[in-house]
């Protein structure tokens, strides 16, 4: 197995390691790191944590202070205050701050003394703010896209490279039965509005029922050819440049939200996964500890869990770190395109496109490129440092 | 393998296609100048029907349908998408297709009585409404029943709907429509290459197409072309060097120039070195974008007007390639050299240079053919990017502007031939691998390796 020591012991790893430890604490601390509220101050002798305050709120823990409820932050005179780092928040506005200032410039707003670090962008949002904010839906879009794409890729490599075209044999009367049925619920589905919970559930065991009636029925058997089945879907995403299929599917929900983004992306991207897995299957299952396996008499589930995933894993996780870095510039091309996120929603590649536009403003292309440019050559090492363990321990 | 490919993206595609939300006849009335408050209702309707038949839109969607047995048999000659979920949402929640007709033939022949009565709109509310227990509550207190509702039936069949009656689930039902469907005769004018017309400006997809074809074919094989003239050099020299100095810098500004994301680079190139915002010396490349108006110039023509605008954006794909290419002909190289038969041709006398050109050579570079193939839909994702970026008008552009103009039949003209492309290119990439290379032969073998 891969430890976080192994990875360590090597240049490329431990400087991984550290951008991708570095991006994650900015998400988590996003709003500690830039934000227009106060970390902690005083008002009148009393002492506040308004940010805190605000995830209590958010929870239904708490109300917003009222001495707040005509003014903005910067308006009222605080005794004592610890502002963060960066004072302004992503998508906020600060109304005494100008266009496309250049990085460094201070301004006065309020009683306090504001500094674009980075620059704004042409609508006088920080980009500082940004990045830090952006980073925290990158690595949302991207994490829950390789979870999705990985879900799918195990469970079609798992199909095409254990059970292959010649393992699965079900009775074929059986199997048209089963195979109306769910077209039945689909059905159902689509006209008669059942619920998809209710609608996955009934297909799920009507499946379970199939599997087990199947040891039962004596007759006319055929098997599934799943490794053709599969292999050929995965012809046909690759045939398709990516980007062209994302932009139509984009348009047709004309304003996606993370969440349709996430689930589109992370369904055009479990297709390397699942080859990768299916050739690791098919060289790992000839083995004779998989053999004796079977003759003791372990089920495929055991064998597959105990046996078979825990030796693939290590090329499997090479291509799961490449892939998080294919996530990320598909994700921060999408946006930098303005087919992504809706556009009040500040990203890397939203950020990156205003520049096209504004020639003499480089800290818009600079700055969230370097971002999107880390972020993706830190996934790449990642990948080439568990490639290079994965060679050695073969 | 090839077919079934094409005709699944087709489908996709097609069905794709018709998940898209807007209305083209509507769109392209407004073109020719119907607008639909202009002109009366009678009138648009039949401008309406006509567009319809000319985009074939009057025809069932695929060779059969399944549809619950309530459902009238001839339910797609209601072309109005919105019409036509309407009578859905009251077929679902009365399950009788008789009651619902009537209702809404009373419906129309109410509303040709209201003409120019304030009631209308209140009838025609309650024809477009969505939640049938509406009825029970708005038939009852808001509209008050005049003379003209009491003449039709219309009163009496919307109370019927409004008490409601549906069935837990629904009996499929199955029609066969033959080949007079809007499927096949998309699919069957698509490869005689009529592809519809654009429902942004009226002119015929394959027109605005074909126009910007010539420049992403003309971005893509030139990069390539140059990318392998640049990388395969390159690969060879860094490959007799491994292990140098220079070996390793050239190794890691490749690394880094690959995983720099294409259009940070060419935004960076755009915002420094087209401008002299920076210092006079960083006006070097021209100002982006491609003369709109060509003259009676062909495409070949306005590439050769416009070659000064279009070395930026080559310069920003090839970088990208040599980068990928270069250490893909390294590495193959490298792995050819530690090869048994490299021995065997040293000990039989060859001079260093010859084994290099008359066995390394070959052998390592015959890979590429693969990988070049195999990188085409990424070029052309690439292509789109720095189409973008430096409006040259070719394909990618013109799917990125129909998407914002909700044109779908160009969008998905595009989708069909780049996928059709692709695959064509991957056919003709393994008939040529196994040309050139005499390991592998087809035959009637299962398989291969």
């Amino acid at each position: 197995m891969i430890s976080l020591r192994k990875i360590w012991r090597y240049r490329k790893g431990k400087l991984a390691i550290g951008i991708l430890l570095f991006f994650l604490l900015v998400a988590l601390l996003a709003d500690f790191i830039a934000n227009d509220k106060p970390i902690y101050c005083t008002y009148q002798g009393q002492s506040y944590f308004p940010i805190l305050n605000e995830y209590a709120a958010h929870i239904g823990f708490s109300e917003q202070y009222t001495f707040l409820r005509n003014n903005a932050w910067n308006d009222i005179k605080l005794e004592k205050s610890v502002y963060p780092i960066i004072k302004f928040s992503s998508s906020s506005i600060d109304q005494n701050s100008s266009s496309l200032s250049s990085p460094g410039a201070t301004f006065k707003s309020g009683v306090l003394l504001k500094q674009h670090w980075l620059g704004s962008d042409p609508i006088g949002r920080d980009v500082a703010a940004g990045l830090v904010h952006g980073s925290r839906k990158t690595i949302l879009i991207s994490f829950f896209v390789m979870l999705i794409a990985c879900m799918v890729g195990f469970f079609m490599g798992i199909l095409s490279g254990y059970y292959g075209d010649d393992t699965i044999k079900v009775n074929f009367w059986l199997l048209l039965c089963t195979m109306v049925s769910i077209c039945f619920v689909w059905f159902q589905w689509w006209y008669v509005h059942w619920s998809f919970g209710f609608s996955g559930v009934v297909c799920v065991i009507l499946i379970g029922l199939m599997s087990m009636l199947n040891q039962r029925i004596t007759g006319k058997q055929i098997r599934l050819p799943l490794d053709l089945i599969i292999m050929r879907l995965i012809e046909i995403f690759k045939s398709v440049p990516a980007l062209f299929i994302l932009l139509a599917l984009l348009a047709i929900i004309s304003k996606p939200s993370m969440i349709s983004l996430i689930i589109i992306i992370g369904l055009l991207r479990w297709s390397t996964i699942a080859r990768v897995l299916r050739a690791e299957l098919l060289h790992l299952k000839e083995k004779k500890y998989i053999t004796s396996a079977k003759a003791l008499g372990a089920s495929d589930t055991q064998i597959i869990l105990r046996h078979l995933m825990p030796n693939a894993i290590s090329p499997l996780l090479t291509i799961i770190a490449f892939g998080f870095a294919g996530t990320i510039l598909i994700e921060a091309t999408i946006s930098f395109l303005g087919i992504g996120l809706a556009a009040d929603e500040v990203t890397w590649g939203s950020i990156l496109s205003d520049a096209r536009n504004n020639f003499s403003a480089w800290w818009l292309a600079v700055f969230p490129g370097a971002a999107i440019f880390l972020m993706v050559i830190a996934c790449n090492f990642l990948g080439d440092t568990l490639n290079e363990i994965s060679i050695k321990s073969d | 393998m090839f077919i079934p490919s094409i005709i699944l993206i087709g489908v996709f595609t097609f069905f794709l296609f018709h998940a898209s939300p807007a209305d083209p006849i509507d769109s392209l009335l407004r073109i020719e100048g119907f607008e639909n408050d202009v002109m009366s209702d009678k009138q648009y309707q039949s401008q309406y029907k006509r567009i319809a038949k000319e985009l074939e839109l009057d025809l069932p969607k695929f060779y059969f349908g399944i549809v619950p047995t309530y459902y009238p048999d001839t339910l797609y000659k209601v072309i109005d998408k919105q019409k036509r979920n309407r009578i859905k949402e009251l077929l679902r929640h009365h399950n009788d297709w008789s009651t619902v007709s009537a209702f809404l033939n009373q419906g129309k022949i109410l509303l040709a009585k209201l003409e120019g009565k304030d009631l209308k709109r209140e009838v025609n509310d309650l024809l477009n409404i969505k939640d049938p227990n509406f009825f029970s509550t708005a038939l009852n207190s808001d509209i008050k029943v005049e003379q003209a509702l009491k003449e039709t039936d219309f009163f009496s069949y919307a109370q019927i709907l409004g008490r409601q009656k549906k069935r837990g689930f629904a009996i499929p039902k199955f029609l066969w429509f033959g080949t007079n469907n809007q499927f096949h005769s998309w699919v069957s004018s698509f490869f005689s290459g009529s592809l519809g017309r654009s429902i942004q400006d009226g002119r015929p997809v394959w027109n605005k197409i074909s126009k910007a074809l010539g420049w992403t074919v003309f971005l893509v094989l030139i990069g390539l072309v140059l990318a392998l003239l640049i990388s395969i050099p390159l690969g060879v020299w860094n490959a007799t060097i491994v292990s140098s100095r220079w070996s390793r810098i050239l190794n890691n500004i490749f690394y880094f120039i690959y995983a720099m994301p294409l259009f940070w680079f060419a935004t960076l190139m755009v915002v420094f070195f087209t401008t002299s915002q920076y210092g006079d010396w960083t006006n070097i490349f021209p100002g982006v974008g491609i003369s709109p108006y060509s003259g009676d110039l062909s495409t070949s023509g306005r590439i050769l007007a416009n070659s000064k605008q279009l070395i930026l954006p080559v310069f920003c794909i090839v970088l990208n390639s040599v980068a990928y290419l270069s250490s893909i002909v390294k590495n193959s190289i490298i792995a050819e050299s530690n090869q048994a038969y490299k021995t065997t041709a040293l000990l039989k006398g060859l001079t260093k240079r010859a084994t290099f050109w008359k066995h390394l050579f070959p052998n390592s570079i015959l890979p590429l053919l693969t990988i070049i193939i195999g990188t085409i839909p990424a070029s052309l994702s690439g292509s789109l990017v720095i189409e973008v970026i430096f409006n040259i008008p070719g394909i990618g552009r013109l799917m990125f502007d129909s998407i914002f103009g909700n044109d779908w039949y160009v969008i998905f003209s595009i989708v069909m031939l780049v996928g059709i492309a692709t695959i064509i290119s991957y056919l003709i990439g393994d008939i040529l691998y196994a040309y050139l290379n005499p390991k592998i032969r087809f035959g009637r073998s299962k398989k291969v390796g």
